[in-house]
């Protein structure tokens, strides 16, 4: 079985099939210098539109069963180095001071999302609330999921871009961006803002987080 | 010995002596589609998981999956290529060959097969060794493996390049996905799936396939002139 019975070029042959190579080629290179705003088509593309979420973002998850929010139950318990351990309500929340800030959401996978709207308190009122102890000088987040956590240093939670959100784009947010309760760190990549948050704890050094424990940066600070 | 003819077992129905089978992909081709084949689907079952987020609750485990994309990426190009330097690479450069060169008859079958789709009744000229179809899709497979493998590598962990640029890599990455897999739905639908092409399936298994199916559908084949030899 050897390849006597093929021709090479016969007359009236063309070198297709590189070219078909050769376009694939340039066309990627072409697009890929482009930049991304070619890209925001291709959720909206028929077929995948019905199957990717339509707000920009992409769905990451750690664990295989997502919590879930009815809407009204959401205990959010503040513990660790404070003087005032506390578990507050959803509705608690709702009626504490709300930030309301608009920012762009970067994850450190090469997605971002311009502009998204944030709403909820700020974590520094939350810190009020329970007292920090002199000790503490960290924060961690940790997800209903029961797997995922992220920490701050205290100065850094206590930034006044630093909230807890229920609400995106001005509506409750949506279970797979983290409803009840979702971290929200402007200055930092996506990682570090927990979802589902039903935990905040103060600790005297700052914990490692779920993926900075697979490494990523413990700085996530955008750049 | 001299020969005797052989009447009517090639003709006739179940019951006669085996179908005459010939030889089609050998033992290096073989392995070059699996080493490929195989970590391919891994890579892609896995990278759906990664992309659509029912799928993703499904997996739960997302460091795992992104793990074993990773790897089977990496094992995606490195098989195919280990299998290129060991095995014997003679009929796989002319299946190379063939890939690329496009007769007029080629052109034609390429257009009056897209036309067929929409109801065309276009005549599809006579076919060798690969059809222009399976060309188009062999050259597209390769171009987008080749931004895959670049941009997989890019944003592979343990490098960390600046945003942009995994931006731009994963853009491509993606676009790169989104036009692969509908050709590889319709690579295993017509090898696997539909009745009128899938006997061919066996000469990516074995080696060989039914002359009668070969001497149909690749007629200026050099194995569908030969007399069967089994």
């Amino acid at each position: 079985m050897k390849s006597q019975g093929y021709d090479m070029q016969a007359p009236g042959q063309r070198r297709i099939g590189r070219r078909i190579f050769l376009a694939l080629l340039a066309g990627g290179g072409v697009v890929a210098a482009g930049g991304a705003q070619a890209f925001g088509a291709i959720g909206r593309l028929p077929v995948i539109k019905g199957f990717v979420p339509q707000d920009g973002f992409y769905y990451y998850t750690v664990s295989s069963d997502e919590p879930t929010f009815d809407g009204n139950n959401w205990p959010l318990r503040i513990e660790g180095l404070v003087e005032n351990p506390v578990t507050l309500t959803f509705h608690d929340l709702m009626a504490l001071a709300q930030s309301d800030q608009v920012h762009d959401y970067m994850c450190v996978t090469g997605w971002a999302v311009p502009k998204v709207r944030w709403q909820g308190p700020l974590v520094s009122t939350l810190l009020d609330i329970a007292r920090p102890l002199p000790t503490a000088s960290a924060v961690s987040f940790d997800s209903a999921d029961g797997v995922y956590t992220d920490s701050l240093t205290m100065a850094e939670a206590r930034r006044p871009e630093v909230l807890l959100a229920h609400a995106k784009d001005g509506a409750p947010l949506a279970q797979d961006r983290g409803a009840a309760l979702r971290l929200v760190v402007p200055f930092m990549f996506g990682y570090k803002g927990t979802k589902w948050v039903n935990r905040i704890r103060l600790t005297a050094t700052q914990e490692i987080g779920y993926w900075e424990q697979r490494g990523y940066d413990v700085d996530a600070y955008l750049k | 010995m001299t020969s005797t003819p052989i009447s009517s077992s090639a003709t006739a129905g179940s019951g006669a002596g085996p179908e005459p089978r010939v030889d089609r992909f050998d033992a290096t081709e073989r392995l070059f589609h699996w080493a490929f084949a195989v970590p391919f689907l891994v890579t892609l079952a896995t990278g759906l998981a990664l992309y659509f987020p029912e799928l993703a609750k499904l997996a739960g485990n997302r460091e795992l999956v992104r793990d074993i994309h990773r790897f089977a990426g990496l094992f995606t190009v490195l098989f195919p290529v280990l299998v290129l330097a060991l095995g014997d690479r003679s009929n796989l450069r002319r299946d190379v060959t063939e890939v690329d060169l496009w007769s007029g008859d080629d052109r034609q079958w390429f257009r009056a097969w897209l036309w067929r789709k929409v109801g065309g009744k276009d005549r599809l000229p006579p076919q060798g060794r690969f059809n222009s179809g399976q060309k188009f899709n062999a050259a597209l497979t390769a171009g987008c493996i080749f931004w895959l493998a670049v941009t997989g590598l890019i944003i592979f962990p343990g490098i960390h390049p600046p945003f942009w640029l995994v931006s731009n890599s994963r853009n491509l990455h993606d676009l790169a996905w989104i036009i692969l897999t509908p050709a590889v739905i319709g690579h295993v639908f017509l090898a696997a799936i539909y009745p009128p092409t899938r006997p061919g399936l066996s000469g990516i298994i074995t080696g060989k396939v039914p002359l009668a199916w070969l001497r149909h559908h690749h007629p200026l084949a050099p194995e569908a002139q030969s007399p069967a030899g089994d």
